[in-house]
């Protein structure tokens, strides 16, 4: 595959964040014998230099999620490279991670999964800062009573919702405290896996603003992962577009939204709902 | 809180047997032991409530004594079948692979030996069968249901994405097992717990009628079983009281632990 150009070109001497070349994951069909196992993501090659906002868009099971989950290292690859500032990490055990886990963090799509219902928001939020492997790296903020405050203001909520579990709170509240959960560490790049399409219409919006200002005002590399070009136009200055596990187009946003080259990405784009009001 | 009629009983039914064990420990309204040759075999009525036995012995004082016994039982057994069976569960879980396998594979092989087996062996090494060597057969055997419930529960809490989300954060494998995982399958384990604590005594009461758990002096209510079967057709009085205290214990157990279930998560199904 050709060297995809995804960011924008004058960060071109910056060490970037992520060079991922030829990733690829298969996955063995269950139970059938001799039949071809499921490509999920299919050699697909990107870069992702600091301060870029890079939108992966893709139909269900086009392998975005799991390009993700592979780039923090939560699925192992079974093809491809990927290398983080300069750190080969691919197939690196658990405790070598910690530059990675540092400085990526993820916000995963449906908060009622991704806290622990028998855990308080306070210690759910604090939870990286007690991690081992992240304090090796050094940096890190205290976890006490203020610093969970501190991120719970960040994110737009009150700090007596620390003592409260997940099940007391609104979608919204869930997806804020799993965002805090992220920031918590101060990371450099926050990975978003359709963070807003379980939420309600209505507080989809607050949601995406709140992130979009902290990536703005924090200086945050941002990989947001969604079926919604809309919303990546929004949110994203570059984009990748996927479709069977491959990436079909790539580039900055306003380039492939005026001008889309690939079929399937003037697909989503026609998918997008847009108001027509006819001219008296 | 959902309602549930099978919570209610049983926690009433354990209710009852743990008063009885408590009011033993204060007050007795005979003394256990006390051999009276001129009241045996006397009829339900005033003062031996429940009558007596072929030696005289008052069978309410040993009734209310003997969930002494029982309340042990079921206590050690399911002390050791959790302290030993979660943790192997949830490292099974956990690791996976070859090591999953191997904990599974020695988790069958224990539930192929039924506890009265292995409190037989246990009695022929040590010498002589004793409440102790009952408990520790019956805890043993109570350790690889434990391990499937834990594993089974472990897997499902692992593939969540709070498990995800911990290790993008850093979190150590053991650190999750400590901090998300047991938290998450306690309801499950509890359920268990209640299952095999009336399985446990029901065990006891086997080996304490075989004579391979309390000695004679012991109130034990397997022990009065035994001692009864020469006047099972003639006073069927002496097998009825404790016949129906192990009844009780073990159903107000077995019911506790559905009520559980159905309270804690209406999606368990039984394991054993």
């Amino acid at each position: 595959m050709a060297e995809r150009h995804t960011g924008p070109s004058d960060r071109g001497s910056v060490v970037p964040e992520f060079e991922v070349t030829g990733l690829s994951r298969s996955f063995e069909r269950r139970g059938g014998r001799g039949r071809e196992p499921v490509h999920a993501v299919d050699d697909v090659t990107l870069t992702v230099v600091p301060g870029q906002r890079l939108g992966i868009v893709g139909g269900s099971g086009s392998g975005k999620s799991t390009l993700v989950r592979m780039l923090l290292a939560l699925l192992p690859p079974t093809g491809g490279r990927i290398v983080f500032r300069g750190l080969d990490i691919t197939g690196l055990p658990e405790r070598d991670l910690g530059t990675l886990r540092r400085h990526v963090q993820m916000v995963f799509q449906d908060p009622r999964s991704s806290l622990d219902p028998r855990m308080r928001v306070g210690r759910i939020i604090g939870e990286p800062l007690r991690s081992p492997i992240l304090k090796a790296q050094g940096g890190l903020p205290p976890d006490s009573p203020e610093q969970t405050a501190a991120l719970l203001a960040k994110v737009g909520l009150e700090p007596g919702i620390a003592a409260r579990y997940p099940h007391e709170l609104s979608g919204g509240q869930r997806q804020r405290v799993a965002i805090a959960r992220a920031l918590a560490p101060a990371p450099s790049v926050l990975v978003a896996d359709e963070a807003v399409s379980s939420l309600d219409v209505s507080v989809r919006a607050q949601v995406l603003n709140l992130l979009l200002e902290r990536v703005r005002d924090d200086g945050l590399t941002l990989l947001f992962v969604s079926h919604d070009i809309a919303v990546v136009r929004h949110l994203c200055d570059s984009v990748l577009v996927m479709q069977g596990g491959r990436a079909v187009e790539a580039g900055p946003i306003d380039a492939v939204c005026g001008n889309p080259q690939h079929p399937y990405t003037r697909v989503l784009l026609d998918a997008v709902p847009t108001i027509h009001v006819p001219v008296q | 809180m959902k309602r549930s009629a099978s919570l209610i009983i049983g926690a009433a039914l354990v209710g009852v047997v743990v008063l009885a064990c408590l009011v033993s420990l204060v007050w007795l309204p005979f003394d256990p032991n006390h051999v009276v040759p001129s009241a045996r075999l006397a009829s339900p009525g005033w003062p031996h409530l429940m009558g007596t036995d072929g030696l005289g012995l008052d069978i309410f004082s040993r009734v209310l004594a003997g969930s002494r016994i029982c309340l042990l039982a079921g206590i050690i057994a399911v002390a050791i079948g959790a302290i030993i069976g979660v943790p192997l569960g949830v490292a099974g879980a956990a690791t996976g692979g070859v090591w999953g396998q191997v904990i599974m594979r020695a988790a069958d092989l224990v539930y192929a030996f039924p506890a009265l087996l292995l409190a037989i062996l246990l009695a022929a090494a040590r010498g002589g069968g004793s409440v102790a060597t009952a408990m520790v057969a019956i805890g043993i055997a109570s350790v690889p249901a434990f391990i499937r419930i834990a594993r089974g529960a472990s897997l499902q809490v692992l593939s969540q994405d709070y498990v995800l989300a911990a290790r993008a954060a850093g979190t150590t494998r053991a650190r999750i097992a400590w901090s998300h995982v047991l938290p998450n399958i306690a309801p499950v384990v509890l359920v268990q717990s209640s299952v095999s604590f009336g399985l446990a005594i029901l065990a006891e009461a086997a080996l304490s009628y075989l004579g391979l758990s309390a000695p004679a002096t012991t109130p034990a209510w397997g022990r009065m079983l035994y001692d009864a079967q020469p006047y099972l057709f003639s006073d069927p009085n002496l097998a009825t009281w404790p016949g129906l205290a192990i009844a009780v214990a073990v159903l107000g157990f077995n019911l506790l632990g559905d009520g559980l279930r159905d309270v804690l998560d209406p999606t368990l199904r039984e394991v054993r």
